[in-house]
């Protein structure tokens, strides 16, 4: 506000500015895994896949992400994924096999931002699963605290 | 979380807590991936290795069976069989060496 000032007097005005810095949670995943197919023909084996990125941003510390399928994996058969991370704590390979429920795969994270981080499926038959027909799962990973 | 409670009447409350798999959180993000995934029989992966767009002249094949279980006798030994083209009309038991020699 500001009107008329005679000479010598001070007039002061003030405004009250409301700040807030809010949650920040975003996760991405980028890439098309390649079908995860083993021809050892009944010898077993695994073969993995690290065409899939994801990317991160939190200002929260102590983040975690974690993963699951929506479906348990096949008997004989088994799933695993692992996650590089530069702001957290890798867990390494984890086995995700019958992880309806979510199973932490980085831990620690620091606030900041994480960018096409590789993640690697591996997928492996026991000996004697010799013919498999193609099939799906859905893997969601979860940015939470 | 999802809590709920249940009484029996003349016996004592009962909690039953539903935890759901990710604790609930108001700083949380998903991102959902599908992988597919299978495993090829034997025939299949013999078929892949031999390609008959690559085949010129005549092939034969043989098959040296490995010793099934016990009380299952070998599968008797496929010897020399002529391919036509774009077949491979083997399905060799599961262990079995295949051996493929192309001539002109």
């Amino acid at each position: 506000m500001c009107g008329a000032v005679a000479a010598g007097q001070t007039v002061s005005a003030t405004q009250r500015i409301v700040m807030e810095v809010k949650p920040v949670t975003r996760l991405v995943v980028s890439g098309a895994p390649s079908p995860l197919l083993i021809t050892a023909g009944g010898g077993g084996g695994s073969v993995t896949d690290r065409a899939s990125r994801y990317s991160l941003v939190t200002n929260i510390g102590g983040m975690r992400i974690a993963a699951s399928i929506d479906r348990p994996m096949p008997s004989g058969t088994s799933l695993a994924i692992m996650l590089e991370s530069s702001r957290g704590t890798s867990r390494g390979e984890v086995d995700i096999t019958g992880s309806t429920v979510s199973t932490d795969v980085v831990a620690g994270i620091r606030p900041g931002s994480e960018r096409d981080q590789t993640i690697t499926y591996r997928f492996s038959a026991l000996p004697g699963i010799a013919d498999l027909a193609s099939q799906e799962r859905t893997v969601t990973l979860t940015l939470t605290d | 979380m999802t809590l709920s409670v249940k009484t029996i009447p003349g016996a004592v409350v009962l909690l039953l807590a539903v935890v759901p798999g990710i604790a609930l959180s108001q700083h949380s993000a998903s991102a959902s991936q599908t992988l597919r995934f299978g495993v090829l029989p034997v025939h299949s992966q013999a078929s892949a290795v031999t390609p008959s767009s690559l085949i010129t002249g005549k092939v034969t094949v043989s098959v040296e069976p490995a010793s099934g279980p016990s009380g299952v006798h070998p599968s008797p030994p496929v010897s020399h069989m002529l391919l036509a083209p774009g077949s491979l009309p083997l399905r060799p038991p599961r262990g079995s060496t295949v051996i493929l020699t192309i001539t002109e």
